[in-house]
């Protein structure tokens, strides 16, 4: 398989597909609430308009600028070193630190860049969102550990070849029901969009962002989500084996939008939480992985 | 004259702590002791890097006093070489910082603070290139006296004081440990030599062989801040002046984990029994997480930004003792010794990083300080724009402490990570102790990047003041400090490389160093498989980086200046701010029972408990109290009219004589 295929296939899925995955959801969401909601190719025009809109600056702080597609760029190489369907091309071959770090940095560029627009609304959803990814991310990773433990490897490519060949088995479907259970948060959708909380905080972090760097960010947030979902397609729930990669893509897109409809459904039918009971319910989810990882040291 | 490089490098500090202290001229004393401890550092290095690369010990026998079986000799094996490139690197480019930091207006004289903080590292110097514990004992005892001197350098503020008392005592009764235990080897054998003793300690009873190793594992733990016997860290680092916080976190800490590497792997990893080896590395893994969630979580709830940087301290030195433990833990399960060399490495390579960039982030707080004049993250801000360069390094700095790529701090934690995690395949708790560590590290970014850097360069500052510019010398060490972060955060070989040179492990043991960079564990070797492309990622990093840019050219937007939005009503900026106290309110109350308010229920019997706990009020003020009184009893016999010494000297010559006359007959 060529280098670039990889590189082509997963810059594609994230750049081109996810925001026609968020608006086929944003479509489901008004049919479950009883409306009629924006066409599905709303996310497009959304961030193609804002390209074009105006470049408001309400600081001259240099992270302002340049922190947005910095975060843009950091979860693009996150996405880039996921396994979609075809091997990450070799000079982007990573492990599952690597490519938990990395997202870790763009959440942490998007966080400063909140800090640096000064704005009180931002700096409220940025230590929000601050709180929610230190109680996200140790269920995240007490899942991958689970999976690495199994597999043998840190490689998210070997983790998806063990479950393939030799799942499923009992403490990998625990770590994935707990990464399931945490993705809703990641994805950042109600009952977890604690830190943007429009109606609340006006946005959290992206109060003060217009024009092309909110378009930036919007489609850095995209990414995050897509990836994700892959993720937890790819490692947990890899079957069937498909041979040719081509429709492998095709049948990992099929459980990703299953993924992002359920994670639709939930958000239609949920309220928002404060952020304290999110707290408290990432650390059950917290319990659900680490008996996972319990599971996997007694071998099961 | 000299055998040895180390000897000319110790002399040369000594010399130099008494010239640059007889200048009456900051300037002047600084710029001495900085050519001094830089000449000491060239010397330091020859030596350093000679050992090194030819894994041979360098021996210079000074005096011997074999009564008391302890020889006075320059002892530097690899190990002791490569803690002495670290000590002397980060001494040198903090004297370096303090020469534009220590412009102290008052009458305070430059001696009594460039000669302690030369002799300082002279001590330094001496503990890690001998190899007898006499000696080993009066060169950590020089090092820990200086460094009380330069702690409580401003004398006339009782929190000073008493943070520089608190450091004292704990310490040295955690010291006399190292000398009980040589003491009571030394009675066995009648040598205080390393290597004499650690036969001796293999032929002692397996209780008293354990209660020696405890003593030991006590002094070393306690001066690298583990908790929770680093109870004196976070009221010492902030006490000091920065210069030296950089020393005390960078360089000495670290000692501690040179002591514990120095007992339980090189001394006596080969002679006790496995059982004995997993139980001491479980227990160092275990105080190493959980002082790895406790610095990270009690940093969260502080104000101060200097007393944030100790409690990261204790944080990243329970990085490294986890490390440790878990390389102790498994040295010699049969088939596992590759998780343990990796674990090791692990421990070497954080202890390297860490000295980098926590000197940097000390040096960082201790510019915010000098510009603002204060360390409470309530009042300073804006800095970015009166420093731009340190607002940079400092970025850098904090991305590296919390452990992201593409810094050294992760380089050293991913080597960490494997370990843990590989580890966990034997001996599954160390999974668990992964997962915390990963917490700690995540909290790590939620305090130090966003904590620190968000309020102190990126937001509005919330009271006027006018910021100081900073002198060159301050930002020339730190550049230099960040430069080295992102240097060995891309090229981590060469950091892989020197830690196994420094615990002599064949090259290219544990990792194969492929094309570009790439770095991947070895296959067959180690039961974990990893890999990571530095230099490709980084490439990655860069070219998406560029591509968002190209992206937002495409509408061609137009930029404007405008002000802040608050939902259409209008304030002035410092009205509307949001307090530093309550960024992660919800989550301290979750974690608000973790150290260090440690709060016993009020429950009669219980009281009793907590004073005993109260150790300031029962233990160090009455003994520093009768100590005072002592002395200045001894001092009125002193103090009077001349008359009444010269009746003193007569009484003293009518004794002596007495006394000579009745014995001579």
């Amino acid at each position: 398989m060529s280098a670039a295929i990889p590189i082509i296939v997963n810059g594609v899925i994230v750049l081109l597909l996810a925001p026609l995955y968020d608006g086929i959801v944003r479509k489901i969401k008004a049919i479950i609430q009883s409306r009629q909601g924006p066409p599905i190719t709303q996310v497009y025009i959304d961030i193609l308009k804002l390209l074009g809109k105006e470049d408001l600056r309400c600081t001259r702080n240099l992270l302002f600028r340049y922190g947005p597609p910095a975060a843009f760029a950091a979860f693009l190489v996150v996405a880039l070193q996921t396994p979609m369907g075809t091997q990450p091309a070799t000079g982007l071959r990573g492990d599952m630190i690597t490519w938990m770090y990395f997202q870790v940095l763009g959440a942490a560029l998007i966080s400063l860049t909140a800090v640096a627009a000064g704005n009180p609304f931002s700096e409220v959803g940025s230590a929000r969102e601050t709180m929610l990814m230190l109680s996200v991310e140790p269920v995240a990773v007490a899942a991958l550990i689970t999976a690495a433990v199994k597999s043998s490897s840190l490689r998210i490519a070997d983790m998806i070849e063990y479950n393939l060949t030799s799942g499923p088995t009992v403490s990998l479907l625990c770590g994935g029901v707990a990464f399931f259970l945490a993705l809703q948060q990641v994805l950042g959708r109600v009952p977890f969009d604690i830190a943007e909380a429009e109606t609340e905080i006006v946005g959290g972090p992206l109060v003060e962002q217009s024009g092309p760097n909110l378009a930036l960010l919007k489609m850095a947030m995209l990414i995050r989500q897509m990836t994700y979902c892959f993720l937890l397609a790819q490692i947990f729930v890899p079957w069937p084996k498909v041979s040719p990669w081509p429709i492998g893509v095709i049948v990992s897109l099929i459980k990703v939008l299953v993924i992002f409809v359920l994670a639709g459904v939930v958000e239609a039918v949920m309220p928002r939480l404060r952020i304290d009971q999110a707290l408290k319910y990432m650390g059950r989810v917290l319990f659900v992985a680490l008996a996972a990882l319990a599971f996997a040291a007694i071998g099961v | 004259m000299f055998q040895s490089n180390v000897e000319i490098a110790f002399v040369i500090l000594v010399v130099g702590a008494i010239i640059s202290g007889a200048s009456r001229s900051w300037k002047v004393s600084g710029w001495l002791a900085g050519v001094f401890v830089g000449a000491a550092t060239v010397v330091a290095w020859i030596e350093g890097v000679n050992v090194l690369t030819t894994g041979k010990t360098v021996h210079s026998t000074i005096a011997q006093l074999s009564l008391f079986g302890t020889t006075l000799a320059v002892d530097l094996d690899p190990l002791g070489a490569g803690f002495l490139l670290l000590v002397t690197t980060v001494t040198f480019l903090a004297t370096i910082y303090s020469i534009g930091y220590m412009d102290v207006p008052g009458p305070e004289k430059p001696a009594r603070f460039y000669t302690p903080l030369l002799l300082f590292a002279a001590g330094m110097i001496g503990v890690v290139s001998v190899q007898d514990w006499l000696v080993f004992f009066v060169f950590w005892e020089l090092m820990t006296l200086a460094s009380y001197i330069l702690v409580v350098f401003n004398k006339e503020d009782p929190v000073v004081q008493r943070a520089g008392l608190k450091y004292f005592i704990m310490t040295h009764i955690a010291s006399v440990g190292i000398l009980v235990a040589a003491l009571v080897l030394w009675h066995k054998t009648g040598s205080f030599s390393f290597e004499q003793q650690a036969i001796a300690l293999r032929e002692s009873s397996s209780w008293l062989r354990n209660l020696l190793l405890a003593l030991y594992f006590v002094a070393f733990a306690t001066k690298a801040g583990i908790f929770p016997l680093g109870d004196w860290l976070p009221d010492a680092h902030p006490a000091a002046p920065s210069g030296v916080s950089a020393i005390l976190s960078g360089a000495m800490i670290k000692l501690g984990a040179y002591g514990v590497i120095r007992i339980f792997w090189q001394m006596v990893g080969s002679d006790l029994t496995s059982r004995e080896l997993l139980t001491w590395g479980v227990v160092i893994a275990a105080l190493g997480t959980v002082s790895a969630f406790v610095g990270g979580v009690t940093a969260m709830r502080e104000n101060d930004f200097k007393r944030q940087l100790a409690l990261s301290s204790i944080g990243q030195t329970g990085y490294i003792f986890l490390a440790m433990g878990i390389g102790i833990a498994l040295l010699k399960l049969k088939g596992f010794q590759p998780i343990a060399l990796l674990a090791l490495m692990g421990a070497g390579f954080h202890i390297l990083n860490d000295a980098i960039y926590k000197s940097l982030l000390f040096m960082n707080a201790g510019s915010v300080l000098y510009s603002t004049g204060t360390s409470d993250l309530r009042k300073v801000g804006g800095l970015f724009a009166v420093m731009p360069a340190v607002a940079v390094a400092a970025f850098i700095g904090v991305l590296s402490l919390s452990g992201l790529p593409p810094t050294n701090g992760f380089a050293s934690k991913w080597v960490i990570y494997q370990s843990s995690i590989s580890a966990g395949l034997v001996f599954s708790p160390f999974l668990v102790m992964a997962v915390i560590a990963f917490f700690a590290s995540l909290s790590t970014f939620a305090y130090a990047l966003k904590f620190f850097y968000g309020t102190a360069f990126l937001e509005p500052p919330s009271e006027e003041y006018q910021p100081r510019r900073l002198p060159r010398t301050m930002t020339f060490s730190q550049t230099l400090l960040a430069l080295l972060c992102v240097g060995i955060g891309l090229v981590p070989a060469i950091g892989i490389d020197s830690v196994a040179s420094v615990f002599q492990m064949p090259k290219h043991a544990l990792f194969r160093i492929g094309t570009f960079g790439e770095i991947a564990t070895t296959q067959g070797v180690h039961p974990l498989s990893a890999i990571w492309n530095p230099i490709g990622l980084a490439i990655a990093l860069l070219t998406c980086y560029l591509l968002a840019e190209w992206i937002r050219t495409w509408g061609k937007a137009k930029v404007r200046i405008v002000t802040n939005w608050y939902c259409g009503e209008e304030h002035p900026e410092r009205e509307v701010r949001f307090r530093a106290q309550d960024f992660y309110a919800p989550f301290n109350e979750i974690f608000a029972k973790v150290y260090p308010h440690i709060s016993v229920p009020k429950v009669g019997g219980l009281q009793k408990l907590r004073d005993l706990l109260d150790f300031d009020t029962w233990l160090y003020r009455p003994l520093v109290r009768a100590t005072t009184a002592m002395v200045d009893r001894i001092r009125r016999s002193h103090a009077g009219p001349l008359q009444l010494y010269m009746i003193w000297q007569i009484a003293g010559l009518i004794v002596v004589l007495i006394i000579l006359l009745s014995t001579i007959r």
